[in-house]
Formats: C-alpha cells, structure tokens, sequence
C-alpha cells in the first residue's frame, strides 16, 4: 500500500491551482497510484479563522474514508484552539495534528506550543511540523514568510520524547534535515516527510544510509506539487525492495495503524 | 505520458570530485537522460564546479557519448569574449555559463558585454543564472532570499533587447516564473531552463502557454537536485507529448547544433 503523508485541500493564494478540490486531488491519486493520503488544509494556513479548513477537509475525507485521512491544523495563537483540536478529533476524525508555526507566527517553544505538545500526547496524536510549505522566493514581496526555525524543531523533538514527530519542509529542506538530524542523534520519535527533499542527486540512497528507511514517510505536497515526483524519487533509489516498502507505505501503515 | 526519445539535461554541473561526477553521470544514464550538458561555474564560492576550457575538452573527451561542455564564462572580464571564441573554436565546446559575480549584473549583462555578442556570432547558447527577485521586498528580507541572487526580471528583455542575435537562456524558469515569461515572450531570443526549483505543478504549463514549447528546455541542476524530480516536471505535465518531446530534448539539439 503507497501512502502519501502529506497532502492538501483549500486553496493556495498566490497561484491557481491545477488541481484544486477533493476530485481533482482523487485523480492525481490515481494517476500516481497512491492508495491513501493524509490530507490537511491550505485554507487553514491562510484563513483568520482556520478551524474553517479543518472543517472542509472533514467533509471531503468523510466521503472518501477508504483513501483520505485527516490531519487537523492547529494555531495555538486562536483562543480555544485546544476546544477545536478536541472537536477535530472526536467529530472530524482527525487522526494527527499538522503545525505551520511559520505561518501562524508561534515559537515551538512557546508555553501555548508546549501546552499543545502535551494535550497530543494525551490524545496519542503525531505532530507533523511544517517548517514551510513553498519556498519563501515564490511567494510575491508582500508576503515573505520565513521558514519555522530548525533548531526549534530539534528542541522540541529532545524535549517531548514521549510525543511522536513528523517534520517536513520545502526550501533546502534537505540542508535543514541534515542539520536536525546533527541535533537529534539518539532521539526516536521522529520521522521524516519527503516531498521535501529535493537533492542532491541521491539524496534518498543517503538518507537511508545515515537514519534508515525506518525513519521516512513518503510525502508529496500535493496538488502544490507533482506527486509522482517525491514517489519516483523513492521508486527509482537503490535501495533495497525493504527500505522502499517502508518508505512508501509502511511506516505511515504502522505510525496510524491503518 | 512518459515518452521515449532523446532527453538532454540542459543544465547540471561538473563536480571535481570525479569520482562524485561519475556517480552523477551515472544516475543521469539511470534516469533515462541520453545526455548531460555540463557547466562549470566561475566564482569564489564554486571552485567544487570550475573546470578550464582545457580540462572541460578532456573531459568531454573522456565522456564523449555522456556530456556536451559547456565554458565557464565571466561577462565581467575584459577578455571574456576572446575566452569564448577560444573555448568555441579550440576545445569545442557547445555553450558557455554565467553565474553570479560582483556587478554582474550592471556591468555585464546591462552592458551587454561582448562576451554576449560573440555567443551571438559564434552561434552558441549563453546560460545565465536567474534567481529571485521581487520588487517590494521588506526590509530585512535580504538575509533569507539573498541580495547577490537577486535578479530583477526587467534584466531579460534589456538583455534580449541589446543582444538580439545570442540565444539567452536564463536558468531557473528565470525565477519569478510568472513576471519572467512575460518579460521574454516578445523576444524570441531568449529562453528558460526548468531546472533547480520544485516539481510545482503548473509552471511548465504555464510557460508552454506563454512562449510556445520552442522555448523551453529540461535543466536537473545536478547535482545538487534529483535528476527523477527534475524529470517529473516535464513527464507529468499537462501539455502534449510533442510539447513534451521539445522541451525534454529536441529544443535542445536544435539550440546546440547536435543531429
């Protein structure tokens, strides 16, 4: 079974998006073959009020429960952010929590961050930190949004062993992920999402060499990006059969027990 | 949708490590990339990709049926063009490479330095690096997208505009893809390469439906980038398989005289 980590509903506002909606997010599913996707939503990055994402995202996996997952976003800068991530859970289904801390403008390490990270381990839900979803360089100039610090990232991984981490990225993410893996040595409670990483040439054959493929998830940012991309990346790497099954499917099967 | 005919990378860069450029060339030949143009790059913080004319020719020469050379070209030195006609006509090589230098941007591409007027006589490409820039950017901003890599886009027309006569490539989808298509589609000397960002879906579309597929040619950006991701661009985008045949690779032979 091929799971993508990481996909998105909603919209995204600097561009038209080719495939936008949940039909359209289906098709390039199949297209890839990708049997399942956990999906989370871009209006909720984007939105004041993004509970309202959470709630799209809901519906469209209600009606596709066999291939659509939901993960909820959570800003814990939105008062009664812990009521909705409850009402996620229990009402939407949501089987993990997605961070964009670049966007909502939060420390990882702040007191509302660290109150989250407790309430996910209570409810035994991943985090999946977004440390940005695009390259800040194609955003327009009224809106540059630096990446989620990486550092921070590592913190939080050290600090709350008992929580689970998924952590993607975009621009140079592959720098980033060498620079965390540098500060988490010895931590087991992460994983890394990989439509973020770009290179160098053999960058999964690395990967896999310095943490194993126990440790990755396939991701594809779609319908940002080309899904058959980050799958072919994985597909075509020399690895082992093994290292590849787990990358695309297995890992995420045994992290949601699906 | 994935079509089967000669694919040439436009764009990827010679490692001094030879060992590490062998492992890329390989992956290339792996991918299904028939051939690998190879562009040495001039510059402080590059020294890992600098080859001479001399040492490009030999290494074409090693790899004959793998890579097309490329020369490291500076639109800054006074004696960049005279360096060309010798890269050109001494050590054939196909093409030449500008990278980010101090005042590149002033003095040589806006200058139209005679390093461009030559390509343009000689008949070869100029590869010209084209990343982001954005009017408007706030103050501070500088210390994420970089203030040597700026590359406002305005530069593309005034430099197709001085140089009619030389194939300009600007690397990148010329970065803000949006403003740098427009800014070229009067001018039919100039085109882009795909290489170096994300598989964004979309943008190779986009600049199908701007320029016409003549003018876009497939770039990795190796080694820095999968050669597989860089290719998932083209292979998957929503444009014809005769589109697609262009960009991978016929516009390339045409541009570089190969049959």
């Amino acid at each position: 079974m091929i799971v993508d980590m990481n996909a998105f509903l909603g919209r995204w506002p600097f561009w038209k998006l080719r495939y936008q909606g949940v039909k359209n997010l289906l098709k390039l599913m199949d297209r890839a073959k990708i049997d399942k996707a956990v999906v989370s939503s871009l209006d909720s990055v984007f939105f004041i009020n993004y509970e309202e994402g959470n709630m799209d995202v809901a519906d469209a996996c209600r009606l596709h429960p066999d291939r659509l997952i939901p993960f909820a976003v959570i800003n814990p800068n939105f008062p009664l952010w812990m009521d909705h991530l409850e009402v996620c859970v229990e009402e939407y289904g949501a089987r993990g929590i997605k961070l964009h801390p670049d966007y909502h403008k939060y420390s990882l390490l702040s007191e509302e961050a660290a109150e989250l990270m407790r309430k996910a381990k209570k409810m035994k839900l991943p985090v999946f930190i977004q440390t940005s979803i695009m390259d800040m360089r194609h955003h327009p100039g009224y809106c540059l949004v630096v990446e989620a610090s990486i550092l921070e990232v590592a913190s939080v991984i050290k600090r709350y062993s008992e929580n689970t981490f998924i952590i993607g990225g975009a621009k140079h993410f592959g720098s980033r992920v060498l620079e965390l893996l540098g500060q988490v040595s010895g931590c087991k409670n992460f994983y890394i999402e990989t439509s973020g990483i770009g290179g160098p040439f053999d960058c999964i054959e690395r990967l896999v060499e310095s943490i194993g493929s126990s440790k990755l998830l396939l991701g594809t940012r779609m319908p940002l990006l080309y899904p058959e991309s980050a799958k072919l990346m994985v597909e075509k790497a020399e690895i082992d059969e093994e290292d590849k099954e787990k990358i695309l499917g297995g890992n995420a099967s045994n992290l949601l027990s699906i | 949708m994935l079509v089967k005919s000669m694919i040439i990378d436009i764009h990827a860069h010679p490692s001094r490590d030879r060992k590490a450029l062998r492992s890329m060339l390989e992956a290339a030949r792996k991918a299904g990339i028939d051939k690998v143009c190879l562009l040495p790059i001039r510059g402080r913080s590059f020294e890992r990709y600098f080859y001479t004319n001399e040492e490009m020719k030999n290494l074409v020469k090693e790899y004959s049926d793998w890579v097309i050379g490329f020369s490291a070209g500076s639109c800054i030195d006074p004696n960049g063009a005279e360096d060309l006609e010798k890269a050109v006509r001494d050590y054939g090589l196909k093409g030449v490479k500008i990278h980010e230098e101090r005042n590149w941007v002033l003095k040589g591409l806006l200058g139209c330095h005679g390093l461009l007027r030559k390509a343009g006589e000689l008949g070869v490409p100029v590869i010209i690096h084209s990343w982001h820039e954005e009017e408007g950017l706030p103050p501070g901003s500088e210390k994420y997208v970089g203030l040597q890599g700026r590359f406002p886009v305005h530069i593309i027309s005034e430099v197709a505009r001085k140089c009619p006569d030389t194939i300009l490539i600007f690397a990148h989808m010329g970065g803000n893809w949006e403003k740098a298509l427009q800014a070229a589609k009067p001018h039919e000397n100039v085109y882009f390469d795909t290489c170096g960002f994300d598989p964004i879906i979309g943008v190779v579309e986009r600049a199908v439906e701007v320029l016409g597929p003549e003018r876009i040619l497939f770039g990795s950006d190796a080694p820095g980038r999968s050669f597989v991701a860089q290719l998932s661009k083209i292979q998957y985008a929503d444009i014809s398989e005769r589109d697609r045949r262009l960009i991978l690779g016929e516009n390339a032979m045409r541009i570089l005289g190969l049959r």
